[in-house]
């Protein structure tokens, strides 16, 4: 991927305010769908939307989360018209509770523990890229999740060295429930090709309105 | 999408005949297409199935957490997952490995789809199974492989104990959370004595024999949290979390004695083997672990100057002259002693030594414990008349405060008979100043009265250790505390306070020592 250095990556700033609306817009949706869900009030945070190049991920994903003491990253692909990975990060509080929101009964052992977040992170990854997939007219496929990195501080989610690309679009969102401890981040990274693609479908959304 | 008719057919016919189980349900839950793989497996035809509600055809089924998977599959129109790894299998399906396979179901990896009807909104779910039974198999051989050589490379080839590697990385462990949460931490180094001329003399295999049968007889009297490592050709070196400098130096002690008393046989040879040892204690101004361990080191070397077969403890703010004091005295000092004498500190010595460990190696080892017990028995019968075991009987009966107290006195007997100024009493030293000045018959009685309540049932003394020690954190364990009562009151008919109270110290924190086990 020698090339990847001369993509010229960054959104107009028409691009941008769409972009961020199209999110703002997605990130609802998918807190609605969250809630029937769970059937209670989820709180969701503004998305933020930014582009990131590799050498600063891990500080600009960590200004993003905030200090936390030890994480839980699981990770699912999303393919076929765009590409990239989805993170959702998890502190350990808070499992037990959504445990029986998701249907979990028995009680919560290793595995359980691991599925509930598996299960927690596809639901969220889905919600919230269909709710932007859907406004630009564009279906995704998923990978099932898995868990990159359990029990670690954030600044080590990533390991920036073995990175074979230069920018990423990157989307955060975090969410929490109502009278509960269970919080979460979102992170969304679009591969480059993809920044392109993304940037054309804001184009022809722009053009449709 | 468009299709032919023509495709459509053979659409139809992948789906029915695809190594893949597919199978769709409705928004209640009824099965409206159950493809051939599915019919193979479950052992039911689609014809039976079709319309069904799947959880009552089905009642193995997890019904509450799949009811709320295929629901939000329905809400959120988004693809959702289960993985073999977190969730074996949802049908009890037969796999392909019946003779090899080891393991009870199919392991299957499911993909839940949202379908939508003819308006456009989700009114199907369609669910595939992937036999992902060959993919486990795999991966827990591959596990097992990661985990024994995992194992492998921190044991030392030869005994089979820890290796150096292995013993640093704990250590370096245990420095960083000690140095966060405090706590004790001792570390003794364990050389062998001349092992170069029991190579010479009965060859290199006797040597590897000797390092083996060592190696075991350490550790028999370890316990569970104790790390053993072989530290280099013939040293060894053993880490004591939570243990004060009192308890590394009586266990060395008692590692020193117990491989000088057990010979080890070879071929027809029976070569005794002896030891030198080092003691040091974690302080405050360490910074790293290697310190620690050149401070035992260098103790070391001071046993193997004084005559070898000892130990010497590494005090960290005294001179070197008070470091000599407290070494264990040579064996040429004990043959002071009139013989017959002699006979019976040996005697008092190891017991007092086994009473302590033997509750170490019971709480953490019941084989070793049953050794070491049926070695005491065997100890004390030889030296037992029946006078003494009589009285021994009546002791246990009365549940002995006046026992309690001949100790005590007999310990502060031995408090002001040493003249050194540490604020502990090892437990040889009272034993040594006791066979020199009680009567042989008293002594039993001592031995009995600190027997009684580990031996007269073992288990309940360790429960009651157990439970006592959840209550009061750090606290002695019962006896302990009796002892330490008995010893204030012994303190108030004899005039010196001070060395009573130094007594209560020691006596605490051997016990503690003891019930540290029980972890």
């Amino acid at each position: 991927m020698n090339n990847s250095t001369e993509y010229q990556v960054g959104l107009s700033e028409e691009q941008n305010e769409v972009l961020q609306e199209i999110v703002n817009i997605g990130m609802g949706m998918a807190g609605d769908s969250l809630a029937r869900i769970l059937k209670t009030f989820v709180e969701l945070s503004i998305p933020r939307v930014k582009l990131v190049s590799a050498e600063n991920l891990n500080t600009e994903i960590a200004n993003l989360v905030g200090d936390k003491a030890l994480v839980t990253g699981v990770r699912q692909a999303f393919f076929s018209y765009w590409r990239g990975e989805a993170i959702t990060i998890f502190d350990q509080n808070g499992c037990n509770e959504l445990a029986a929101l998701m249907g979990y009964t028995d009680n919560l052992d290793k595995n359980s523990e691991v599925e509930l977040l598996l299960d927690v992170g596809n639901v969220i990854v889905g919600a919230c890229l269909n709710g932007i997939a859907t406004q630009l007219n564009v279906e995704l496929n998923f990978s099932p999740p898995s868990v990159i990195a359990a029990n670690i501080p954030i600044e080590r989610m990533f390991n920036t060295n073995k990175l074979s690309w230069s920018h990423t679009l990157l989307f955060e969102v975090n969410f929490g429930l109502e009278n509960m401890r269970f919080k979460s981040h979102l992170l969304v990274m679009m591969s480059e090709e993809t920044i392109i693609t993304l940037q054309n479908d804001l184009d022809a959304f722009l053009e449709g309105l | 999408m468009t299709q032919t008719s023509n495709s459509i057919t053979l659409f139809q016919e992948i789906v029915d005949r695809i190594n893949v189980g597919v199978f769709v349900v409705n928004k209640n839950y009824e099965i409206v297409l159950w493809n051939n793989y599915m019919e193979n497996y479950s052992q039911k035809k689609s014809s039976t199935v079709i319309g069904q509600n799947l959880f009552k055809k089905f009642p193995d089924l997890p019904e509450s957490w799949l009811t709320q998977k295929i629901r939000n599959v329905f809400i959120l129109k988004n693809f959702s997952f289960t993985s073999w790894e977190h969730r074996p299998y949802l049908f009890k399906f037969l796999h392909n490995r019946p003779i090899t396979g080891g393991i009870d179901y199919m392991r299957q990896n499911a993909t839940f789809l949202p379908i939508k009807g003819e308006t456009d909104d989700i009114e199907y779910v369609c669910i595939t199974l992937l036999d992902v039974t060959d993919t486990s198999i795999y991966e827990g051989m591959l596990k097992n492989a990661v985990r024994s050589l995992a194992e492998a490379s921190n044991r030392d080839g030869l005994t089979n104990i820890y290796n150096r590697r292995f013993l640093e990385q704990t250590m370096t462990k245990e420095f960083a959370r000690i140095k966060r949460y405090g706590g004790t931490l001792s570390f003794i180094i364990l050389d062998l004595d001349h092992f170069k001329n029991i190579n010479d003399t009965y060859g290199h295999l006797a040597g590897d024999e000797i390092l083996r049968i060592t190696s075991q007889r350490i550790n028999e009297c370890l316990r569970a949290a104790d790390i053993l490592a072989r530290y280099g050709g013939e040293e060894f070196a053993v880490l004591l979390p939570e243990t004060p400098l009192e308890g590394g130096e009586i266990l060395a002690n008692r590692l020193c004695d117990y491989i000088a008393a057990r010979p080890v046989q070879f071929d027809n040879f029976e070569i005794t083997v002896t030891a030198s040892l080092g003691v040091a204690e974690f302080q405050e101004d360490l910074e790293t672990h290697e310190e620690l361990i050149g401070q035992a080191d260098s103790v070391l070397y001071k046993s193997k100057e004084n005559g070898r077969n000892q130990v010497t403890v590494y005090h960290p703010h005294s001179n070197s002259e008070d470091e000599l004091l407290d070494s264990k005295p040579p064996a040429t000092e004990i043959t002071e002693c009139p013989s017959q004498e002699k006979e019976q500190a040996d005697t008092e010595l190891e017991d007092i030594n086994d009473i302590i460990h033997q509750t170490i190696t019971e709480q953490d080892n019941t084989e070793a414990s049953e050794k070491s017990e049926a070695e005491d028995t065997e100890a004390r019968s030889e030296t037992d008349t029946p006078e003494t075991t009589e009285a021994a009987e009546d002791t246990e009966d009365t549940e002995d405060t006046e026992d309690k107290l001949n100790l005590e006195s007999k310990a502060q007997t031995a408090e002001s008979a040493t003249t050194d100024e540490d604020n502990y009493v090892s437990v040889e030293s009272i034993a040594q100043s006791l066979s020199k000045q009680e009567e042989p018959s008293e002594q039993h009685h001592i031995e009995e009265s600190v027997m009684a309540p580990i031996t007269e049932n073992p288990l309940e003394a360790t429960m009651n250790e157990t439970s006592e020690e959840a209550v009061q954190e750090n606290s002695s364990a019962p006896e302990a505390e009796e002892n330490a009562t008995a010893s204030i009151e012994t303190a108030e008919k004899e005039p010196d306070v001070n060395t009573a109270d130094k007594v209560e110290i020691t006596i605490k924190e051997n016990i503690r020592y003891v019930t540290i086990g029980t972890h």
